[in-house]
């Protein structure tokens, strides 16, 4: 492997064939995901370079400059993330330190279509109605009570490890699988993460029909260091790209996947919502 | 209010954090680029706002209702750090002091709510829905106020701004 690059390679680099081999090479040794190492500099290798910046740098620009810093970390020996391959590199900043938590929430550009959410279907406002019913009866554009029967009886509140929430209680016991995972996985993030909420009964924003997928208590919104991911710019925190892995693991649908980019949203895909139904008292 | 340095002021972190950090800071003159919103009109050096600890040392400028010196009702205030990007709150503010709002980060939004100087938890989604209403409002009147200085391309801003935070918790 070279040791040395003849070019710069990413957004807006000179890109030589060989070194992009070389750069895309080393990323994956380091958990990255540029795809393969076919020289060619794509959004998917840009990508990548962004998302091992942001464990070191705060605005990371997807450009490697020949002996520039990020190319001395990503020539430097060992490889990142161990146990984690599905995601990016853990950032070096110390665990516990401004740093650290600023880094995990470092934006990067949302992952591309393919990447995550494999093998699982999101669920739509018919398919939960369908298959779960109606929550209410009438809905507004704040947060109301469930008040289907079946469902209410299957409403829970509690931890799921960093916070409590409450939602459908089949919902809740995945989340505490999922989250006792991340804990032992990426326990300094695990300490970062927090809730806005997760069941939650209203009209989607300016709709009189459609509902929100929170209103059966099977979908979740997350925070890190107490910051949501912005909704809709095509980016997203770096630490919801490390804990997605895991979260589609489990059957949970990533909502950075969406037509309109949603990562702090988790919901239950459709073959683990079917299996909600069939854990109800 | 602690929106950069890891203080999670809906959360168990941040109560440690806010009460004793709150620190007032004036309102400056100075010379944000437009796309902030900012005019000379606002930069009125009599207003304060109160301003999180984290704030310190940045050019900080209300975009909103004065009264008596201090800043009042809904309104944007804008952090500029040399060389950093810079921060906004959108929100609501009562004699200085933040009541509620969204502060705008380079990783994303912050939702906070006070009483007094203590910091609310806000864990229930409700209370963050709510909040994002009052960070949209917000904008919009900063929107307002743009417009009607005949300044269109802060106001498109603005209106852009309070459309991502209307939307926010969809």
């Amino acid at each position: 492997m070279p040791t040395q690059l003849s070019g710069s390679v990413g957004s807006g680099g000179m890109n030589v064939r060989s070194d992009v081999i070389t750069v895309q090479t080393l990323l994956t040794q380091k958990g990255q995901r540029p795809g393969t190492a076919d020289g060619i500099c794509g959004q998917r290798t840009i990508a990548a370079i962004r998302a091992f910046q942001a464990g070191f740098m705060r605005m990371p620009d997807g450009l490697i400059n020949v002996g520039g810093l990020t190319w001395q970390r990503l020539n430097s020996g060992g490889a990142g993330a161990p146990g984690a391959p599905t995601g990016p590199t853990p950032p070096s900043a110390a665990p516990g330190s401004p740093e650290f938590a600023r880094s995990m929430t470092t934006t990067v550009p949302r992952p591309a279509p393919g990447t995550f959410n494999v093998g699982l279907t999101a669920v739509s406002n018919r398919w939960m109605r369908e298959n779960f019913g109606m929550p209410r009866e009438t809905f507004s554009q704040d947060c109301q009570a469930v008040t289907n029967a079946v469902l209410k009886r299957n409403v829970a509140r509690e931890s799921v490890g960093p916070f409590t929430v409450e939602g459908l209680r089949p919902a809740i016991s995945s989340l505490k699988q999922v989250f006792a995972e991340i804990a032992t996985s990426q326990p300094d993030l695990y300490r970062l993460m927090g809730t806005a909420g997760m069941l939650c009964c209203r009209y989607q924003r300016g709709s009189t029909t459609a509902i929100s997928n929170h209103s059966w208590g099977t979908a979740i919104d997350l925070k890190i260091n107490g910051v949501l991911d912005t909704r809709g710019d095509n980016r997203v925190q770096v630490g919801l790209t490390l804990i997605a892995p895991i979260f589609n693991r489990y059957g949970w649908y990533w909502g950075a996947m969406f037509g309109t980019e949603d990562a702090m949203h988790f919901e239950a895909s459709q073959s683990l919502a079917q299996s909600f139904k069939q854990q109800f008292a | 209010m602690t929106p950069a340095t890891g203080g999670d002021i809906s959360g168990r972190g941040t109560r440690l954090a806010a009460a004793g950090l709150l620190l007032a800071v004036q309102v400056v003159a100075g010379s944000l680029a437009s796309v902030t919103g900012a005019r000379a009109e606002d930069r009125l050096p009599a207003c304060r706002v109160v301003a999180p600890q984290t704030w310190q040392g940045a050019e900080i400028q209300w975009i909103g209702r004065c009264n008596s010196g201090l800043a009042e009702g809904l309104g944007v205030a804008i952090a500029r750090f040399n060389g950093q990007p810079q921060e906004r709150f959108f929100g609501s503010v009562a004699a200085g002091k933040v009541v509620e709002g969204v502060i705008e980060l380079p990783g994303g939004y912050r939702p906070m709510r006070f009483k007094g100087d203590a910091p609310l938890p806000l864990d229930e989604r409700n209370q963050i829905i709510a909040v994002f209403r009052v960070a949209s409002a917000a904008a919009q009147a900063a929107r307002d106020r743009r417009r009607a200085a005949g300044d269109m391309p802060a106001a498109r801003e603005f209106d852009d701004a309070a459309e991502r935070l209307a939307n926010q918790m969809d």
